[in-house]
Order: C-alpha cells, then sequence, then structure tokens
C-alpha cells in the first residue's frame, strides 16, 4: 500500500547523496576488512612488543642512562639490543610490503571485478552515471585505506623511539618508507595502481599482478637510487672526515683522485697493493688508520664522505608523499579518463 | 572422420594420456608461469650481474697481502661498504618472493574454473575430475618448486662472499629462508596454500588474500619464535664466549648469573653497575663494566645455535614444509572428489 501511495518519491532521487557511498561500502566492505585487518594485525603487533620493550628499557635503567655511549650503559644497551634487534632488523624488512598488500588488494579488484564479470553494464546504468560512480568510489576507498595507513605509521614512529634514541637513522632505506607520511603515500600508490592496472587491464589477477610488479619496482628504485638524490647531499673531506659526520645521517663514502674525480673500486685496490705492508700487526686486520689516510692524501686521493643528516627527515618525507601523492592523483584522473571514454 | 574411426578406445575406458592433460596445464597456466619467468629471470639477472661483481672485488679483497695491514683493512671496508648495504636490502625484499609466485599461480588454478563454471566443462573431459586436479597440481608445484630452487641456488652463490667474510651466519634469520632447500619449500606450502584456500573458498582473489594472510602469519611466526626452537640452544658464557665466532653462529639472547650462579633480573645488575666506582662508569672502554661484572662474580651468558646445525635446521624446517603442503594438496583432492559441485 506504501509503494503504490508514493511511488514519485524513489524515482526522482534516483541517487541520493550517500547513496553511492552506501553502495562502495556494501561492494568494497570484505576486501576494506582484509586490508584494515592486515594493518591492524600490524599495529597490535607494534603496541605488543612496543609496550614490552618500553618495560625493557626501564628496567633495564636506560631511560635514565645519559649518554648511551657511557660503558656504565653499555652492559645494559648491549643485553636490549640482543633482545630486541631481530626486531628492527628483519621485522622491518618484512613489513615493506606491507602497504603493498593493502593498498595493492583493494585497488586491483576495485573496478577490474566489475569490467572482468561484465556487471559493469549494470553498475553504470543506474542513474548515477560511470564518471560519479567511478569517481565515488576511488575516493572513498583510497581516503579509507590511506587514514588506515596513517594511523600505522604513527603507531610505527612511537614504535622506533627506543631505537632511534641510539642514534639510529630513520633515513634509512628500511624504516624510511615506514614512517612519516611515505607509508601512506606509498600504500596510496598501490592502490592507485592496482584501480589502473584494473581499468587499463580489465581482468583481476593480471592487473593484481602488474600492479604489484610496478610498485615492487618504484619502490626499489626509490630506496637504492632516486631517494639520495631529493637533495644535495653534505660532504666531508678528508683525514678526519669520519668524526665529522653525525652518527644517525644516512651515509655513502666514496674516494676521489688526483683531479678531484670519482676513483673506481678496482682503481683503488691497484693502488693499495702499491702501498701494501703498512706494518702488520699482532692479531686482526689494523682498523684504518691517520697514517694511512695521510699517506694516500699525498697520492692526491682524498676519502670523502657524502651524508643526509637527520634535520633532512622531515623534507625528504614531504619529497617523496608529493611526487606519490601527485602521481596517484594523476593515475586516478587517467583511471576515470579511461572509464569515461572507452567503448565498453 | 578420425573421429569416427577410432571411438572405441575411449569410450572403452582406456584414460586420456598423461601428456595430453600435461598439455592442458601448459595451455591454462602458461601466462602465471611466464609472470613467475620473468619475475625470477629478472631478478636472477640482477642477483648475476650484482654477483660478478662482487665476486670480482672479493677477489680483491682476498688477494691483498698481508691481510692484517692496514691498506688491506681499507681495501676491505671499501668493498664492505659499496656492496653490502644493497645486498642487505635485497634479502628483505626476496623474503616475499616465494608468497608471490605460489599465491598466484596457486591461488587461481582451481578457483578460477570454480567461480566462473567452467569446471563443469573440465570434469566431464572423459579424464575425471580426480585424475585432472591431480596432474594439474602435481606439475605446476614441481615447476614452481624447481624454479625456486634455482633461483635460490643463485641466491647463494650471489651472497658467499659475506658469509666467507663472516659478517653474516648461515643461520641469520633472513638468509636461512633464501638458501638451501628451505626457499623452494616456502615456496611449494605457498602453492599448497593458495590451492587450497581456492578449493574452499572458491573465488579467486579472496583465495588469494586468505592464502597469503595465512603464508604470512606462519612465516612470521617460523622466523621470529618457531626456528630458534628445532634443537635445544646452547649456552656459552664469558669465557667460552671469545671462542664463539658470533658472526657465523646465531646467538639472539643474552643475560647475567650472579655469584650463586642464579641468573640475576636487570634491576638487580643495573644496581650493581651503578655501585661501582665513577672512573669505570664513566669510562669510554665499553669493556670496562664487563670487567668489574666479572671481578664481582656476575657472568654474562649467550645462548646460541652453532652454525654447525645449518642443514639439521634446513631438514626439519623444509620436512614440516613439505609435509604440510602435501597434506593441503591431498586435502584440496579429496575436497575435489568429495564435494558435489
Amino acid at each position: 500500500m506504501a509503494t503504490t501511495a508514493q511511488p514519485a518519491a524513489p524515482l526522482r532521487h534516483s541517487s541520493p547523496r550517500f547513496g553511492m557511498a552506501w553502495v562502495t561500502w556494501r561492494q568494497q566492505r570484505a576486501a576494506l576488512a582484509g586490508a584494515c585487518g592486515l594493518l591492524g594485525v600490524m599495529i597490535l603487533y607494534m603496541l605488543v612488543t612496543g609496550l614490552q620493550m618500553r618495560s625493557a628499557l626501564s628496567s633495564l635503567g636506560l631511560d635514565t642512562c645519559h649518554p648511551l655511549t657511557a660503558a656504565r650503559c653499555a652492559t645494559a644497551v648491549s643485553l636490549f639490543n640482543s633482545d630486541y634487534d631481530i626486531w628492527r632488523n628483519d621485522g622491518l624488512v618484512l613489513m615493506q610490503v606491507v602497504p603493498l598488500f593493502a593498498g595493492v588488494f583493494l585497488g586491483g579488484p576495485l573496478l577490474a571485478r566489475e569490467l572482468e564479470t561484465g556487471t559493469f553494464r549494470f553498475a553504470w546504468t543506474q542513474g548515477t552515471g560511470r564518471t560519479r560512480w567511478v569517481i565515488t568510489k576511488l575516493v572513498l576507498v583510497a581516503a579509507a585505506v590511506t587514514a588506515a595507513a596513517g594511523v600505522t605509521s604513527l603507531v610505527m614512529s612511537w614504535w622506533l623511539a627506543p631505537f632511534v634514541a641510539q642514534d639510529w637513522s630513520l633515513m634509512g632505506p628500511n624504516v624510511f618508507a615506514l614512517t612519516g607520511i611515505a607509508f601512506p603515500a606509498w600504500t596510496l600508490i598501490a592502490f592507485a595502481l592496482g584501480a589502473f592496472a584494473g581499468v587499463a587491464i580489465r581482468r583481476t589477477v593480471p592487473a593484481l599482478a602488474t600492479a604489484l610488479a610496478v610498485w615492487a619496482g618504484l619502490a626499489i628504485t626509490t630506496a637504492t637510487t632516486l631517494r639520495w638524490r631529493y637533495q644535495q647531499a653534505l660532504t666531508a673531506k678528508g683525514v678526519t672526515a669520519g668524526a665529522r659526520v653525525p652518527g644517525n645521517a644516512w651515509v655513502q663514502t666514496h674516494w676521489t683522485g688526483r683531479g678531484g674525480q670519482p676513483v673506481s673500486l678496482a682503481a683503488f685496490h691497484a693502488l693499495l697493493a702499491q702501498l701494501k705492508g703498512q706494518g702488520p700487526t699482532s692479531q686482526g686486520p689494523t682498523p684504518v688508520t691517520k697514517t694511512l689516510l695521510a699517506q694516500l692524501a699525498r697520492h692526491g686521493y682524498t676519502q670523502s664522505i657524502s651524508y643526509q643528516p637527520e634535520s633532512r627527515f622531515w623534507h625528504f618525507q614531504l619529497i617523496e608523499g608529493g611526487w606519490l601523492l601527485a602521481l596517484a592523483l594523476l593515475l586516478g584522473a587517467a583511471t576515470v579518463w579511461l572509464v569515461r571514454h572507452k567503448a565498453a | 572422420m578420425t573421429t569416427v574411426a577410432a571411438p572405441a578406445p575411449a569410450r572403452g575406458g582406456r584414460p586420456v594420456p598423461w601428456t595430453r592433460l600435461a598439455w592442458v596445464t601448459w595451455r591454462q597456466h602458461r601466462v602465471a608461469l611466464a609472470g613467475v619467468a620473468v619475475l625470477l629471470g629478472g631478478l636472477g639477472l640482477y642477483l648475476l650481474i650484482m654477483g660478478l661483481k662482487i665476486h670480482s672485488g672479493y677477489a680483491g679483497v682476498t688477494s691483498c697481502h698481508p691481510a692484517s695491514s692496514a691498506a688491506c683493512g681499507l681495501a676491505n671496508n671499501l668493498f664492505t661498504g659499496d656492496y653490502y648495504p644493497f645486498a642487505q636490502t635485497m634479502t628483505g625484499f626476496l623474503q616475499v618472493v616465494p608468497v608471490l609466485v605460489g599465491v598466484f599461480v596457486g591461488g587461481p588454478v582451481l578457483a578460477r574454473e570454480l567461480e566462473t563454471g567452467t569446471f563443469r566443462f573440465a570434469w566431464t573431459q572423459g579424464c575425471g575430475r580426480l585424475r585432472w586436479t591431480v596432474t594439474k597440481l602435481a606439475l605446476l608445484a614441481i615447476a614452481v618448486t624447481a624454479a625456486a630452487e634455482a633461483f635460490s641456488l643463485l641466491f647463494s652463490w650471489y651472497f658467499q662472499p659475506w658469509f666467507a667474510k663472516g659478517l653474516d651466519g648461515a643461520l641469520a634469520p633472513q638468509l636461512f629462508d633464501l638458501r638451501g632447500i628451505d626457499f623452494a619449500a616456502w615456496t611449494l606450502l605457498a602453492f599448497a596454500l593458495g590451492v587450497a584456500a581456492g578449493a574452499l573458498i572458491r573465488r579467486t582473489v579472496p583465495a588469494m588474500a586468505a592464502a597469503l594472510a595465512v603464508w604470512t602469519g606462519l612465516f612470521f611466526a617460523t622466523f621470529m619464535f618457531l626456528r630458534k626452537h628445532y634443537l635445544a640452544p646452547l649456552a656459552a658464557s664469558g669465557a667460552q664466549a671469545s671462542t664463539l665466532k658470533f658472526g657465523n653462529d646465531w646467538s639472539w639472547a643474552q643475560w647475567f648469573t650472579g655469584p650463586n650462579g642464579k641468573p640475576v633480573s636487570a634491576q638487580a645488575l643495573n644496581s650493581v653497575i651503578r655501585q661501582a666506582p665513577v672512573s669505570v662508569q664513566g669510562s669510554k672502554n665499553p669493556g670496562a663494566i664487563g670487567a668489574y661484572l666479572s671481578a664481582h662474580h656476575y657472568t654474562q651468558w649467550w645462548a646460541y645455535q652453532p652454525q654447525s646445525r645449518y642443514w639439521p635446521f634446513q631438514f626439519i624446517e623444509s620436512g614440516w614444509l613439505l609435509a604440510l603442503s602435501l597434506i593441503l594438496l591431498a586435502g584440496t583432492v579429496w575436497l575435489v572428489r568429495a564435494k558435489a559441485s
């Protein structure tokens, strides 16, 4: 009775404001639950181990031991590291791929599944229009997963604090992308790559595989070569270079020859072979002595240590977050354009 | 004409030859297998190029005489500084290769046919669903496991100089599972998990995600907690510890025992250290406190697994991984046989 009494309203308001949001939620809730579950497990792990580390720090007296390099702290530092080194070394290594999985498994099937199974013919003719349909889906899911990744990143900063207190660099390749705004940005780019690959390839599993491969290539290139070039590295040269570089900086060492040009490792080995016989000592290789460095300097060879100081952390985060966000927006726009213009 | 001429063998119960099924398997999964070849091939090429550089650099270091001279020490430092950090980063990324290979090949094998309904056609072609499943699973499992083992051998060669230099032990957690037979075993498990999840969930992407999650959980638990308990760890105290090669043996825990031979808590140890003379507490020599503690009969202990247990550990881990994979694959075959579609 009620339906016959007022049939006009549902027809006129065929696409209420939150209608598409509701559809997006209904369609993606399993995937969203999966991504949030993944990030949730990571957060839970960090909370449990982070509290353990803090209780170990206070029971070892490290929270009141200054400076940490003094002998009275050394035993406690060594005890702490023997228990928790595996978490910062190997644990962090395993976490590198979390943003990838969280993003790709949401983005890959988002549009590819409709295109692959043909349900897009139904979805695009429901009065919403395909443009609004694709924009709503992309924006809502992207915002949700990026926000969840942002929360994870905050917990990560808290978790890392005990290690950072030990002069440990946040600029290093294993940790930079897991903190600050880089972590949500890498999650967002994984999502955008997945969504774009889904529309371009129109099949779910190949789209997932492609997005995964592109993300991995991008991440490895950034970590190994690109990030170092965000800003001109500072340089310390000469015999005392090592002492002047802060302990928590991100460091690369080079040798320059007579004309100031970089020396290849092979050429350098040849020179060292000529200089051999620096007076063998009784046990083990001697540390690199100032005498040797001075002797090399006489041959025109200078050690130059390039480094990115810790103070550039947020600057680098903004650069990396910025270009990832720009790339993600471009991919999003390309995805919308493909949906609008490509005949289905 | 030929089909009319010789219909009897097929109808008379003579099964379709295995080679035909192998051909169908190849045709259906060649894209996934090509993807695996591209992934492992690309990474392998990188390892080969870097490995040649590292090996030639290492030859330069070992030919430096006398090895104890400062010049050779410097050459050594430079060699390590140039290649070791990237080698470490690479081992991080390589941890996920088994799960990617296994899940992307294994996940869709059954799930795609079940999801799209093509199993109705596939299972009624005269070879029977049982033989169809067994052939596919066996061939693909062998293919991914063999590819993973080949890749793992290449990685072992690539990383060899760092072991020779004593920078890492063979039992180091992030290296142990990339070498020996362990890498192939983890790949096989990922494949088996993907297949089993596909048969249970009957939808490709959720099956892949589920297999990925289960594999990661198992891997993480093994890596962090389980592996160190395969054999009872040994303990070494202060005096013996100097004979241990900590670069090679795998040590993960330290503690102190007091004058009565019982372990002391961190608080108790701390209060002993606070009683030390100011000259010792503020000393720049990191060994000063250790000397003070041992003079007061506090002994430092390490728990460790000796490097000689590398192969026993490889066999233990690969053994349970193989057993679990076979159980999962057998369970999948049983599901396909027993479950009415």
